[in-house]
């Protein structure tokens, strides 16, 4: 990776931490005060018309893409991060995990494997699917019961205080050191090239020869510095412990 | 670096004439055969369940538009402050006597539905709705305590506006009709002018002075809207000329000072007695003081000089043009006690804009009544019948008697509007009428609101349960939300899977390649470097556009739309209000499920963009093969493709990879990118690998 994708990613990220940043201090404020309609801010939300709806409806569902955006990058790094525990190696099942089409099935994936982590940033993908029906109810009008617009706003802020929370928590969690991103065909042959995994049978042309592959295979798994079967050149990569 | 002869490769694997190799079979079997893994998202009947979820919503709001009432925009009413107090369960409220059937229909009983024919209106004895009313006419002068006592629910009503006409402009929907007009004084009795010029807005010329008036008849009688304003100044609270006479009454009139003087001039060729009468001696002791501002206060109410006999004004409307309506006064009066008065008292020959009617709908008064619990059982509605509404106004002295009565008739395309209390969670019925074309020149036909085809229903009913709130509330941005899942499964699955499409891709044939590079297939950084991630369409347009492959951009489009379907969804169908309510309570109101048409319009636009967007996506992926035998996003999966199982083709690959270097800093694999050739051809060999693969097996 480049510095300069790099410091682009970390701006996107950053950016998508601002604007939550922003939504929650926008709904609790406006959930918190009732302030005169003489106030601009008031007038603006309580104007009842079409544009403030579709704008907080709308950044609803932006926040959604974007967290399913996250959320792939983080299952995709997930493998790697398992493999990299020197404690306790990973299986060849860490090896054919997929990855998962949508939150829901990640969530569920991840509390199978008891990836918490995963499983929070998937949560909290699921959460973000209801938001944007939160949020169009959170501009008042006069069709709105108030405890709808309670109700609403507080979810809201619950659903975003926890994505905040997952993001930084994301800070801190210990990432292998990755050269490249694996988030391409060549990045992920990348750390496989060299292996000795790739002497082994690894099952045929369906996922049945994986499982019969696996029988075979009962070795751990780790991913690191490795020396490739071609020599004694260090490199970085998935092979047997 | 070690470069196979890369060329002959692909030319045998897509000539058929080539000589045969060793693993002929295979290469004559297409190997996508074998290696075609398409994850659930790609598969057809995916496709199509996506594609029959959407024509499927697509339906839903087409038949809500013949369901539902249609409406340009969602009225509502304005909010002051966001309070609890706005929640739609208003305070219990007395069930009105008049007109409240106090029986309750059930459901079915409610939705009689009439098409066409007559017009049937309950409760109407003579084809008027008698609607008497006091207004207790106060005289001008006094600057402070006309408001204290004109009644707290006027006072509470300008209290928040301020003045008539911003009440009615933002509240459109809360007065019948409204009419401008300007009186001009011709004659004084002493020869005087009447009027100083200190007033503005009452323009003295000579002895003629004019008097500019606005008069909105209001719908709601609990609410006195009521105003006599003088002065027309840009209009601020510390005006010291913002003076308000506020008439009590069941009827409410808002009179607000507006220049009209080329629409409407009601000429008055009046007696000084008349004013006397009518607006009470100090008034014209003010006058005669020019509006003396140290006249004393709470006197004036004292010496009303009381006008006997009644005054009755017969208005009439007449269509002129399209969109003014003309507008006749002719007033008789008791000969008894005013034999005083000229003939040609108040001749008035005025027009009135069309748009200025009311837009209500023919509601005249609506009270939302609550059960003990506080939650609403229904909303009762004074019913107007046509073709006009009588309003008389009896003016009164001080002493409450009355001094003149005004009768007013306004011909009016009414709407029946009954709603019976359930019992039951807010059940609300309305019933609306279509203006039926009459004959004559006073058939002005006011917009109906709800039906604007005429051809349509004539009465419809529709009750509103938590069903329909719910509807209102929650599904449409629900359904809009459930529509963008799948959409956004697709979306991420074409991108997993877009490095495998960009790398099955046929080479072209050798006619039309230009430039060499072309034969070996895609570049690298569109197939092997592809990332999977990325800004929507930022991302994929410039490798859209170098592969000449629109999959990604269509799908990024489609998950686009979605966001701009899912925004407007919650303003498509929606709740909205009706009736005639107070600006800060629900009451006097009540809710309907209505669509919004240009919003829904818009919605249906999105919807048949992704319709067609996503049949192109399925056009775009009939002829393709994955080239991958299994679901790719695994590390074994990855592994697979590097262990062709073959010596030569196994070794080849690796040293090719190896050849990318062991990097040690971050953008060491990326500089590599400028090795063009051999990622060129290593994104060829790549695309080959599952070809070789199925050989080496087959063997």
């Amino acid at each position: 990776m480049t510095g300069k994708k790099v410091v682009v990613e970390h701006g996107l990220g950053a950016i998508f931490f601002l604007v939550l940043c922003g939504l929650l201090i926008v709904v609790t404020y406006y959930g918190s005060v009732q302030l005169d309609w003489r106030n601009p801010f008031e007038r603006f939300m309580d104007s009842q018309t079409v544009g403030v709806t579709f704008l907080f409806t709308a950044s609803g569902s932006v926040v959604d893409q974007a967290w399913s955006h996250f959320f792939s990058g983080v299952e995709m790094l997930e493998p790697y991060r398992r493999l990299s525990f020197k404690h306790k190696p990973a299986t060849f099942a860490d090896l054919t995990r997929p990855r998962s089409s949508n939150a829901f099935s990640g969530f569920f994936r991840a509390a199978a494997h008891r990836d918490w982590f995963v499983g929070a940033v998937a949560f909290a993908g699921v959460l973000t699917k209801f938001l944007p029906i939160c949020l169009s109810n959170i501009p008042f009008r006069l069709t709105l019961t108030w405890d709808t617009f309670v109700v609403c706003t507080w979810i809201t802020v619950a659903t975003t205080g926890f994505m905040m929370a997952v993001l930084l928590v994301s800070l801190f969690i210990r990432w292998p050191y990755l050269p490249v991103k694996p988030d391409t065909i060549a990045g992920g042959l990348y750390y496989l090239c060299d292996s000795q995994l790739l002497l082994e049978g690894l099952g045929g042309s369906d996922d049945h020869g994986i499982c019969k592959a696996k029988e075979k295979i009962e070795r751990r798994y780790r991913f690191g510095i490795i020396y490739g079967m071609s020599g004694n050149t260090k490199r970085i990569g998935i092979d047997y412990v | 670096m070690k470069l196979p002869n890369q060329p002959q490769v692909v030319e045998t694997q897509h000539r058929r004439t080539s000589p045969p190799r060793k693993n002929q079979q295979s290469v004559q079997k297409p190997p996508g055969e074998r290696n075609h893994y398409v994850p659930v998202p790609l598969r057809r009947w995916y496709l199509g369940l996506v594609l029959l979820y959407l024509l499927t919503l697509l339906w839903l709001l087409e038949y809500s538009f013949h369901t539902v009432p249609q409406v340009s925009h969602r009225r509502t009413v304005g909010i002051e402050r966001k309070t609890p107090s706005h929640d739609p369960r208003p305070t219990p409220t007395a069930i009105p006597s008049a007109n409240n059937t106090g029986s309750v229909p059930t459901t079915a009983q409610s939705r009689l539905i009439r098409r066409g024919g007559g017009d049937t209106y309950s409760n109407t004895t003579n084809g008027f709705l008698n609607v008497n009313a006091s207004a207790q006419v106060y005289p001008l002068g006094n600057q402070t305590s006309n408001r204290s006592v004109a009644g707290s629910e006027a006072t509470r009503t300008f209290g928040l506006y301020q003045d008539p006409d911003a009440y009615a402009q933002r509240n459109p929907d809360k007065y019948l009709f409204r009419y401008r007009f300007v009186i001009k004084w011709i004659h004084h009795p002493n020869g005087r002018d009447i009027i100083p010029d200190i007033h503005s807005g009452i323009a003295n010329s000579g002895r003629c002075t004019l008097y500019y008036s606005t008069i909105y008849i209001t719908n709601n009688e609990n609410d006195a809207l009521g105003g006599f304003r003088f002065g027309d100044r840009p209009r601020g609270q510390d005006d010291p000329e913002y003076n308000w006479l506020l008439p009590q009454g069941d009827i409410t009139f808002a009179w607000a000072g507006a220049v009209e003087g080329e629409r409407w001039s009601v000429d008055y060729s009046c007696d000084w007695a008349i004013l006397r009468n009518l607006f009470g001696a100090n008034w014209v002791k003010a006058k005669d003081n020019c509006f003396d501002e140290e006249a004393e206060k709470g006197t004036i109410y004292q010496n009303h000089t009381k006008l006997p006999g009644s005054l009755k004004l017969v208005q009439r409307w007449a269509l002129q043009n399209n969109d003014e309506v003309a507008y006749t006064v002719n007033e008789s009066f008791d000969p008894i006690n005013y034999a005083s008065l000229a003939s040609s008292l108040f001749p008035c020959e005025s027009l009135v804009t069309r748009n200025n009617y009311y837009t209500t709908g023919g509601v005249v008064a609506t009270r939302t009544l609550s059960g003990s619990n506080g939650i609403p059982t229904a909303t009762v509605t004074t019913t107007m019948p046509p073709p006009a509404i009588r309003t008389t106004i009896t003016l009164r002295g001080a002493d409450g008697r009355p001094t003149a009565t005004i009768t007013s008739e306004i011909p009016i395309s009414a709407i029946t509007t009954t709603l019976y209390s359930a019992g039951k969670p807010y059940t609300t019925s309305v019933l609306y009428r279509v203006p039926q074309p009459t004959t004559g020149s006073d058939d002005w036909a006011p917009p109906d609101y709800f039906n604007p085809d005429p051809s349509t229903s004539s009465i419809r009913i529709i009750p509103l349960s938590a069903t329909s709130y719910f509807i209102g509330s929650f599904l449409p941005v629900l359904l809009a939300t459930l529509l963008g899942i799948p959409i956004q499964i697709l979306n991420r699955a074409i991108r997993y899977m877009a490095p495998y499409r960009a790398l099955t891709r046929q080479p072209q044939p050798q006619t039309q390649r230009k430039h060499e590079q072309d034969y070996y297939g895609v570049k690298a950084k569109d197939s092997l470097l592809l990332s999977i991630g990325g800004i929507p369409l930022w991302s994929t347009v410039p490798s859209a556009w170098r592969a000449k492959d629109p999959l990604l951009v269509l799908s990024d489009l489609l998950s686009l739309t979605v966001i701009v379907l899912v925004g407007l969804s919650s303003e498509g169908i929606g709740l909205t209000l009706q009736g005639g309510c107070e600006k800060k309570s629900f009451e006097g109101c009540f809710m309907s499920l209505a669509v919004v048409t240009p919003i829904a319009r818009a919605c249906e636009a999105i919807m048949a963009v992704m319709c067609v967007i996503l049949g192109s996506i399925g056009v775009c992926m009939l002829r393709w093969r994955s080239g991958v035998m299994a679901n790719p996003t695994s590390i074994v999966a990855l592994a697979r493709l590097l262990h062709v199982g073959g010596k030569e083709e196994g070794i080849l690959l690796r040293e090719l990879i190896q050849g990318l270097g062991t990097p040690t800093r971050v953008w060491d694999y990326y500089q590599l990118q400028r090795v063009r050739s051999a990622v060129d051809v290593l994104s060829s060999l790549a695309s080959r690998l599952a070809a070789v693969a199925a050989c080496q097996e087959a063997q």
